[in-house]
C-alpha cells in the first residue's frame, strides 16, 4: 500500500479532476491501475470529485451575526485600556518577539548577577584578610593559656612547691613616718592572714599537722617528699602544687589592695600639703 | 484603516499584541467567513454553535496573542486552533452520546438521515454529502473539509494538522473512495450534468 502512494494522490486528485479513464496515458494508466480496480471505479471516483468541488464552490456561504465582531471590538478595547501597571512593567522588561539577549529585564538580571559577583569576591577578599588577622591573635591566646594550665612535669611542680610563696615586696616610696608605718602595719596584717589561710587549707589537703605558716608547711612537704614512707600519691601532689599557685594568686591579689592603699595614702599626703 | 489591508497576517499579529484594535479588525474580516464556515461543516451544520466557536477563537487571540509565534504561519495555526476545538467538541459530544437521553436523541438523527436518503435526488447531493461528512472520522473529515471547502493547499493542511503532505494525500484519496461509495448513486447523475455544462460552455 505504501508503494502505492509513491506518486502522489495529488497527482492522482488532478487526473481524476482533469481526464478520463480513456484520455490517460500508457504511464498514467499504469498509475491509476496500481489505486484503482477497474476503469468503473475511477469514473465513479472522478464523479464524487467533481461534484464535491462543485457544491463546495457554490454552496451557500453561511455569514457571522455583525454582532460579534462588534462585541469582539469592544473586548480589545477593553483589554486595551485595563492594562494593568504590572502588564506595562512586563512589556517594557520583557517585550514580546525580541531577542532573550536584547530584552531589558534580562539585562538588568545579567547586571545584578555581575555586581553580586563582584561585592561577593570583594567581601570575599576582606573576609579572608581578617580572618588570618584572627587565627593568628587565636594562635598566640593558645600558646599562652595552654602550658600553664596543663604538661607541668612532676620536677617543676615540685620546684613550684620549693619556691618562697611570699615575694619580696615592692620598695615603696619613701614617704612620711606616719605613712609608712601604716602602709607596714596594713601589709604585715594581710600577710599574717594570707599565711593563716594557707596553712588552714594545706592542713586539709596534705594532713601536715601542727604548722603555724606557709614556710613551715612547705618545708615539712619537702622532707615527706624524699621519704618513702610519708610521701603522700601523685595526686595529691598535684592538688598541692594547685593549692600553691593559688595561694600565689591570692597575695596578689592582697598586694593590689595594699597598693589601692598606698593610693590612698597619696591622696591623705596631697591632703596633708594642702594644709 | 486601509493601510491595514496591505498588512500580513503577522504583521496584524504584532499589532495586536500592541494592543491595536484595528488591527484586530482587519484580521477578524480577514478569518471570520473562514472560521465560520469551518466551524459549519465540522460541527454538524450547526450555524450558532458555529459562531459560538469562531467568537470564542477571536477571544483567545484577544486574550492571548502572545500564544502565536510570529515565525509560524497564522493560516496554519489559527486551523490548527478551531480544529483542535472541534476535536474537544466531539469528545464532548461522544460523552454525551453514551447517556441514554443522547442515545435516543442518536437515533432521531438517523431516523431523520434515512428520511433525507429516501427523499434525495441529485439536487439533493449536497445534503446527502453533509449527512455522509458528518460519519467520517475526525482526522478524515478536518482534512477533506480544509481540502475542498476552505481551499487549503496540501502544505497548509499538513502544518495545521502537524502531519506530513503524504499524509494529507493519503487521507484525501481514502475520504474520496469512501464517499464514493455512500454517494454513488446521486454523485454521477450530478457530475455528469456537471460535466455536460462545462463541454457546453467550452
Amino acid at each position: 500500500m505504501k508503494n502505492k502512494h509513491t506518486h502522489s494522490p495529488l497527482d492522482f486528485e488532478q487526473l481524476l479532476l482533469s481526464k478520463s479513464y480513456d484520455s490517460l496515458t500508457s504511464e498514467e494508466l499504469s498509475f491509476v491501475n496500481q489505486e484503482v480496480g477497474s476503469a468503473k471505479e475511477y469514473e465513479e471516483l472522478r464523479m464524487t470529485l467533481i461534484s464535491v468541488k462543485k457544491i463546495a464552490q457554490e454552496e451557500n456561504r453561511i455569514v457571522a451575526d455583525l454582532a460579534i465582531k462588534q462585541a469582539l471590538l469592544n473586548q480589545m478595547e477593553t483589554k486595551a485600556t485595563t492594562l494593568s501597571l504590572w502588564d506595562k512593567i512586563g512589556g517594557f522588561l520583557f517585550p514580546i518577539n525580541t531577542k532573550m539577549y536584547k530584552k531589558p529585564g534580562f539585562q538588568f538580571a545579567v547586571m545584578g548577577v555581575l555586581l553580586l559577583l563582584v561585592v561577593n569576591i570583594g567581601l570575599n577578599e576582606f573576609g579572608s584578610r581578617n580572618n588570618e588577622l584572627a587565627v593568628n591573635s587565636n594562635k598566640k591566646v593558645k600558646s599562652i593559656e595552654i602550658p600553664e594550665q596543663k604538661a607541668i612535669p612532676e620536677k617543676e611542680k615540685v620546684e613550684l612547691i620549693a619556691e618562697p610563696l611570699v615575694q619580696p615586696q615592692e620598695t615603696v616610696v619613701e614617704k612620711e613616718v606616719f605613712v609608712e608605718k601604716l602602709e607596714e602595719d596594713v601589709q604585715e596584717e594581710v600577710v599574717i592572714l594570707a599565711d593563716e589561710v594557707m596553712v588552714d587549707e594545706l592542713k586539709d589537703k596534705i594532713s601536715v599537722q601542727n604548722v603555724t605558716s606557709v614556710s613551715e608547711a612547705q618545708s615539712r612537704m619537702q622532707t615527706d617528699f624524699y621519704d618513702d614512707s610519708k610521701r603522700s600519691s601523685a595526686s595529691d601532689m598535684i592538688v598541692t602544687n594547685d593549692m600553691v599557685l593559688k595561694s600565689k594568686k591570692q597575695k596578689k591579689s592582697i598586694q593590689m589592695t595594699s597598693q589601692s592603699l598606698a593610693d590612698q595614702e597619696d591622696v591623705i599626703d596631697l591632703l596633708f600639703v594642702a594644709l | 484603516m486601509g493601510k491595514y489591508s496591505s498588512y500580513t497576517d503577522n504583521d496584524l499579529m504584532q499589532g495586536i499584541l500592541d494592543k491595536d484594535t484595528h488591527a484586530f479588525s482587519e484580521l477578524y474580516d480577514r478569518y471570520n467567513g473562514l472560521l465560520v464556515n469551518y466551524f459549519y461543516k465540522m460541527l454538524w451544520q450547526d450555524k450558532e454553535k458555529a459562531q459560538d466557536f469562531m467568537q470564542d477563537l477571536f477571544a483567545k487571540i484577544i486574550e492571548k496573542p502572545h500564544l502565536f509565534d510570529l515565525k509560524r504561519n497564522f493560516k496554519t495555526w489559527v486551523f490548527s486552533v478551531a480544529n483542535n476545538m472541534c476535536k474537544n467538541e466531539y469528545r464532548k459530544q461522544s460523552i454525551r452520546h453514551n447517556t441514554s437521553y443522547d442515545i435516543e436523541e442518536g437515533i432521531q438523527i438517523k431516523d431523520t438521515a434515512m428520511d433525507a436518503m429516501d427523499s434525495l435526488q441529485d439536487s439533493q447531493f449536497s445534503e446527502k454529502l453533509k449527512l455522509e461528512l458528518d460519519q467520517l472520522d475526525e482526522k478524515q473529515k478536518s482534512a477533506f473539509v480544509m481540502r475542498y471547502f476552505q481551499e487549503l493547499s496540501i502544505k497548509e493542511i499538513a502544518e495545521t494538522l502537524n502531519i506530513s503532505e503524504g499524509t494529507v494525500k493519503s487521507r484525501l484519496f481514502y475520504t474520496l473512495k469512501k464517499l464514493t461509495v455512500s454517494l454513488k448513486d446521486f454523485a454521477p447523475q450530478l457530475a455528469k450534468m456537471i460535466l455536460i455544462l462545462l463541454s457546453i460552455a467550452q
